[in-house]
C-alpha cells in the first residue's frame, strides 16, 4: 500500500514545474560551484607544490652561511589543500596558506586567499556545500509546505484517509518522497566531489576519502531529514498552504541567512581574538617574563639538556662547565627551548578561543541546523580550523627541528670561531618538510557534537511532525 | 478615500496585526544588533590603532632619546653603536576609520588597516604577520547594517507586500473590495506604499537612532553627510525592490505564485548573481599567486645575500655622494639588511604590480557586472561610504609601500655609508598620513548604478500602471 502512495507522491513531485526548475538550478549551480572549486583547488595545489620545491632549492643554494642567519631565513611550510576543498572550502580561503618557519618565533599562516578575492563574493558562499546548505531547505520547503495543508485545503486529505489509507503510511510516504529528493541531490554532488578528490594530486587514501564522503552524505541527509520534518510539521499545523509557505520561508531566512552570521558575530564578541599587533606585543612580553637569569638553576638545566641532546649522551653540569662550545649557539638553543612552551601556550590559547567561538555558534545551532551542518561538513572536508591547527602544529615541530639542527651545528662546530660559517653542503642535513593530512578520526572528534546536534534535529523535527500530523489528522 | 482612511484600513487588515508587529520588532532588533556589532568591530579597530600608535611612539621615543644623548655628548648611557640608525626608525601607519565605519564591516575584518613601517621589514612581511582572526567567523561574515539592508530588507518587503491584491483575489473578495468605490490602482499603490513605508520607517528610524546613539571619534556633523548618502542609497535600493514586488503583484496571480516568484528573484539577485559572478571573475582574471610572490622574494633574498658586495658597489655607483663621509659609525649588518631588503622589494615590485593590475582589472569588471544585481550596487556603495571597501584598503597598502620606498630613497645612502641620522634630519621626516578620497569621489563611482536602479524602478512602475489600467477582476484565471 505504502509503495502506491510513494509512487503517487513521487509523480506529483516530478510533475511540479517549480521543483524541477529548482532541482535543475541546484544541480547546475552545484556543477559550476564544483568546477570553480576544483579549478581553485588545483591551482592552489599546483602553486603550493611548486613553491615548496622552489623553497627547497633556494634553501640548499645558500652557500656558506652562519647557521643562525640561515635559521632566520628559515623554511616555508606550504599547506596543501584538502582534496575535498572543491566540495566545501569551509574556512580555508580565510586561513593562511604558508607558515614561515624561522628562529625565535612561531608565525601564523599567512596569505589568506580571501584577501585577494572580490568583496562581492562575501555576500554568499558559492561552494557546492554553500549552495546545498542554502538551497536544500528551499527545495524541501517548496516540496513540503502544501503536503498536508494543501491537501486539507483541497479536501483530498479527507478523501485519501476515507479510502483506508492510514495516517502513518500517508505521513511516511510524503516524508520519504520529500526527503529522498533532497538526499539524492546532495548525494549526487558529494559523490561527484569524492570521485574528483580521488584523482587529485594529493589524494587521501581511498578509504579515507570514502569514509569522508559517506560521512558528508550522512550529514546532509540528516539536514534534509530535519528540514523535511519541519516542512511537514508546519504543513500539518497551518490551515492554509499559503500560511505554511510563509512560515517556512521565514524559518529559512532566519535559520540559513541570519542566524549563522549573528552566531558568528556573537561568538566573535564572546571570545575576541586579539588583533595581530596586540598578539605580538603580548607574546614578546610573555617571552620576556619567562626568560630566566643565565646563572639560575633552571637555565643551567636547560643548557645541560641542550648539550646532552646535541651530543646524544648525558652531560653533567660539571662536564658542561669544562666543554669547549660556541656560547652563542648554546644561548640561542637554550632560549629556543625556554620559549617553546610559551609560544605553544600562546597559540593554544588562540586555538582555544577559536574553539570557544565554535561552542558559541553551537548554541546557535540549537536554533539552526545549518550551523551544525557547516561545522560537520567543513570538518569532514578537512577545511575547518581543527585541520588547520593540525597543519600548524606539525609545522611548528618542523620549525623546532630546523632551528635545533642549525643551533647544534653552531654550538658544536663553531667553538672558538668569531664568525662561524656552515659549509654549503650542510643544508642538506636539514630535514625537508612533509605533511600528511590528518586521518578522518580527527574530523569525527572535531565534529562529534555537531553530528549529535544534526541527529537531534532530524529526530526531534521528524517526531514532532509525526506527532502533530497524527493528532491533527486523527481529529 | 484619503490617505488616513487607507492607513486605517491597512492598519486593521495588515500592518496593525500582532504578527506584523512581531515581524517589525524582530527586524528592528536585528538592525540594532547589526549596528551595535558594527560598532563593536569599529571599537576593536580603534583600540588596535591606539595601541599600535602608543607602541611605535614609545619605541621611537627611546630611539630619539638615545640619539639626543649621543649628539649632546656627556653621559653616553643608553647610547649604542646602533644609535641613530635609520634602519631602526619605525613609523606608525593606519587607515583612518571613516565617519560611518560602524555601519558596514566590509573588508575591514580581512584586509590590513595598520602596520609598522620599517626598512628592516621587506614589503612582503609588512602585513603578513597579523592573520589571527578566527577563519570561521571571517567566512560566515560579520552581521552589520549593510548586510541587514542588502539581505533582510528585500525579504521583509516581500513578506509584507507579496499579497497586495492576491490575498483578496485568493479569498474571492477582490470584486467586493473594488465595489466599495475604490480604483484598483489606488488600492494597489496605497497598500504597497503604506506597507513598504512601515518597513522603511522602521529601518530609517533605527538607522538614525544608531547614528545618534553610537559614539564615534567623528563629530555628529561629520557623520550626517555620509549618513544622508547612505540613506539615499537605502531608499533607492528599497524602491527597486518595491517596484519588483509591484511588478509581480500586478500580474494578479495567486499569492503562492507571487511569493515564489519574488523569492526566486531575491535569491538570484542577492545570492546567486553576486557569488557566481565573483567566482567567474576570479577564474577569468585570476590573481597572481601570493606563493610565487613569496618564492620570488626568498630567491632574491638568497641571491642578494650572496652578491651583497656587488649590490653595495652598484648602490655606491648610483649614490656617489655618500662616499664623502667614509667613516662608518653604524654596524655593517644593518647595511646588509638594508641592501637585501631593498633588493627584495625591487625584485618583487613587478609581482605586486601584477597584483594591483589584476585587482584593478577585476574591479573594472565588477564596475560593469554590478548592473546585474542591485545587491552588488548596494554593497559597493555601503562599503565605500563606510570606508571599508577593498579599494580603500588597497590604496592604504599602496601608500604604505610608497612611503617606505620614499623613506628608503631618502636615508638609503646614509645607511649604506654607515652614517646615523641626525636629530634635525629625523625631525624633518614627516610621518605616514593616508591620502583619502573625498565622499563625492566615492559617490561619483556609484552615481550611474544608482541612476540605473532608479531607471529600472521607473520602468517597472510604468509597466505596473499599464497593467493596472487593463486589470480584470472577473474571469482572471492562472
Amino acid at each position: 500500500m505504502i509503495s502506491y502512495i510513494i509512487r503517487k507522491e513521487a509523480m506529483e513531485v516530478s510533475r511540479d514545474g517549480r521543483t524541477r526548475i529548482l532541482a535543475i538550478v541546484m544541480l547546475l549551480l552545484g556543477l559550476v560551484g564544483l568546477l570553480a572549486g576544483w579549478a581553485n583547488y588545483a591551482d592552489q595545489q599546483r602553486n603550493a607544490q611548486f613553491a615548496q620545491a622552489d623553497d627547497q632549492t633556494v634553501f640548499l643554494d645558500q652557500g656558506e652561511r652562519n647557521p643562525h642567519s640561515a635559521a632566520h631565513f628559515g623554511r616555508m611550510a606550504y599547506k596543501p589543500a584538502s582534496p575535498l576543498a572543491a566540495f566545501d572550502p569551509g574556512a580555508a580561503p580565510f586561513m593562511g596558506q604558508v607558515i614561515w618557519l624561522e628562529a625565535h618565533q612561531r608565525n601564523p599562516a599567512m596569505f589568506r586567499p580571501a584577501a585577494d578575492s572580490l568583496e562581492l563574493g562575501r555576500l554568499s558562499n558559492f561552494s557546492v556545500a554553500g549552495i546545498l546548505t542554502v538551497l536544500l531547505p528551499l527545495l524541501v520547503f517548496l516540496l513540503g509546505y502544501s503536503a498536508l495543508a494543501g491537501e486539507r485545503e483541497r479536501g483530498t486529505l479527507r478523501q485519501t484517509l476515507a479510502a483506508g489509507t492510514s495516517t502513518g503510511k500517508l505521513f511516511a510516504a510524503k516524508y520519504i518522497v520529500i526527503a529522498s529528493t533532497g538526499i539524492v541531490l546532495a548525494a549526487v554532488t558529494i559523490i561527484a566531489s569524492a570521485v574528483m578528490a580521488l584523482f587529485s594530486p594529493v589524494a587521501l587514501s581511498a578509504t579515507d576519502t570514502l569514509v569522508r564522503a559517506l560521512g558528508l552524505t550522512a550529514f546532509y541527509a540528516l539536514y534534509v531529514l530535519a528540514l523535511t520534518g519541519f516542512a511537514l510539521l508546519v504543513s500539518a499545523l497551518c490551515r492554509q498552504s499559503r500560511t505554511a509557505l510563509l512560515v517556512l520561508l521565514g524559518i529559512w531566512a532566519l535559520a540559513v541567512m541570519v542566524l549563522p552570521r549573528v552566531g558568528a558575530s556573537v561568538a566573535a564578541q564572546t571570545f575576541p581574538i586579539p588583533d595581530g599587533a596586540q598578539v605580538w606585543s603580548e607574546l614578546r612580553a610573555d617571552i620576556a617574563s619567562n626568560r630566566v637569569a643565565p646563572d639560575s638553576a633552571e637555565y643551567k638545566a636547560a643548557e645541560q639538556f641542550v648539550v646532552s641532546r646535541a651530543l646524544g649522551r648525558d652531560v653533567s653540569l660539571a662536564e658542561l662547565a669544562t666543554m669547549d662550545l660556541n656560547a652563542s649557539g648554546l644561548r640561542l638553543e637554550v632560549t629556543e627551548v625556554l620559549d617553546y612552551a610559551v609560544l605553544n601556550n600562546f597559540y593554544a590559547d588562540i586555538y582555544d578561543r577559536y574553539a570557544g567561538q565554535r561552542d558559541v555558534r553551537r548554541w546557535f545551532a540549537l536554533l539552526s541546523p545549518a550551523i551544525a551542518l557547516q561545522h560537520a561538513s567543513s570538518a569532514f572536508a578537512g577545511t575547518d580550523f581543527v585541520a588547520h591547527q593540525h597543519f600548524s602544529d606539525v609545522a611548528e615541530v618542523q620549525r623546532n627541528n630546523i632551528v635545533r639542527v642549525m643551533n647544534e651545528d653552531l654550538l658544536l662546530n663553531g667553538a672558538g670561531a668569531t664568525t662561524y660559517l656552515a659549509g654549503e653542503n650542510f643544508w642538506e642535513e636539514v630535514p625537508e618538510f612533509t605533511y600528511q593530512f590528518p586521518p578522518v578520526s580527527l574530523a569525527w572528534r572535531s565534529a562529534a557534537f555537531d553530528i549529535l546536534l544534526l541527529l537531534l534535529w532530524g529526530a526531534i523535527a521528524t517526531a514532532l511532525a509525526w506527532t502533530v500530523t497524527r493528532n491533527r489528522l486523527t481529529v | 478615500m484619503t490617505l488616513r482612511d487607507w492607513f486605517t484600513v491597512e492598519w486593521k487588515l495588515s500592518i496593525g496585526r500582532p504578527a506584523s508587529w512581531v515581524l517589525f520588532a524582530l527586524f528592528a532588533a536585528l538592525l540594532i544588533y547589526a549596528a551595535s556589532n558594527g560598532k563593536s568591530r569599529l571599537d576593536n579597530r580603534l583600540d588596535a590603532i591606539g595601541r599600535h600608535q602608543t607602541e611605535v611612539s614609545q619605541t621611537m621615543s627611546t630611539w630619539q632619546t638615545s640619539l639626543e644623548q649621543k649628539e649632546a655628548g656627556g653621559d653616553q648611557t643608553g647610547v649604542t653603536p646602533r644609535t641613530g640608525a635609520a634602519m631602526d626608525v619605525r613609523f606608525s601607519s593606519y587607515l583612518p576609520q571613516a565617519p560611518l565605519a560602524d555601519f558596514a564591516i566590509g573588508q575591514s575584518d580581512i584586509l590590513p588597516y595598520l602596520s609598522t613601517i620599517s626598512l628592516a621589514t621587506p614589503d612582503i612581511r609588512i602585513f603578513s604577520r597579523y592573520e589571527f582572526e578566527d577563519p570561521v567567523s571571517l567566512m560566515l561574515g560579520g552581521f552589520d547594517l549593510s548586510t541587514a539592508i542588502i539581505v533582510l530588507l528585500p525579504l521583509l518587503l516581500i513578506v509584507v507586500c507579496f499579497d497586495l491584491i492576491s490575498a483578496d483575489r485568493d479569498a474571492n473578495r477582490l470584486g467586493l473590495t473594488l465595489s466599495q468605490g475604490v480604483s484598483i490602482s489606488s488600492l494597489f499603490w496605497n497598500r504597497l506604499l503604506l506597507r513598504s513605508g512601515m518597513v522603511l520607517l522602521v529601518l530609517l528610524l533605527v538607522s538614525a537612532l544608531m547614528l545618534l546613539v553610537q559614539s564615534s571619534v567623528h563629530s555628529p556633523g561629520e557623520r550626517v553627510l555620509p549618513f544622508l548618502v547612505w540613506t539615499l542609497g537605502t531608499v533607492i535600493y528599497a524602491a527597486f525592490w518595491i517596484a519588483v514586488i509591484a511588478l509581480v503583484a500586478a500580474y494578479n496571480r495567486r499569492s503562492e505564485f507571487n511569493i515564489m516568484a519574488l523569492l526566486s528573484i531575491w535569491l538570484a539577485f542577492v545570492f546567486i548573481v553576486p557569488s557566481a559572478t565573483s567566482a567567474i571573475l576570479e577564474t577569468v582574471y585570476p590573481t597572481p599567486t601570493r606563493l610565487s610572490y613569496l618564492a620570488e622574494a626568498r630567491e632574491t633574498e638568497n641571491d642578494a645575500r650572496l652578491q651583497e658586495a656587488d649590490i653595495a658597489n652598484q648602490f655606491i655607483l648610483d649614490h656617489p655622494e655618500m662616499l664623502v663621509n667614509e667613516v662608518a659609525e653604524i654596524p655593517a649588518f644593518l647595511r646588509s639588511n638594508f641592501l637585501v631588503n631593498r633588493t627584495i622589494d625591487e625584485a618583487t615590485r613587478p609581482i605586486l604590480d601584477e597584483f594591483d593590475a589584476a585587482a584593478r582589472q577585476r574591479e573594472a569588471s565588477v564596475g560593469i557586472i554590478r548592473y546585474l544585481s542591485p545587491a552588488i550596487i548596494a554593497q559597493g556603495l555601503f562599503n565605500d561610504i563606510a570606508g571599508n571597501s577593498a579599494g580603500r584598503h588597497q590604496r592604504y597598502v599602496e601608500q604604505v609601500r610608497e612611503f617606505k620606498a620614499n623613506y628608503s630613497a631618502l636615508v638609503g645612502p646614509g645607511v649604506v655609508a654607515g652614517q646615523p641620522l641626525t636629530l634635525v634630519e629625523f625631525q624633518s621626516i614627516e610621518g605616514f598620513s593616508f591620502r583619502d578620497e573625498s565622499l563625492s569621489e566615492a559617490l561619483g563611482r556609484h552615481l550611474l548604478p544608482l541612476l540605473f536602479l532608479l531607471l529600472l524602478t521607473t520602468v517597472a512602475v510604468v509597466i505596473v500602471n499599464k497593467r493596472l489600467r487593463t486589470f480584470h477582476v472577473v474571469g482572471k484565471q492562472d
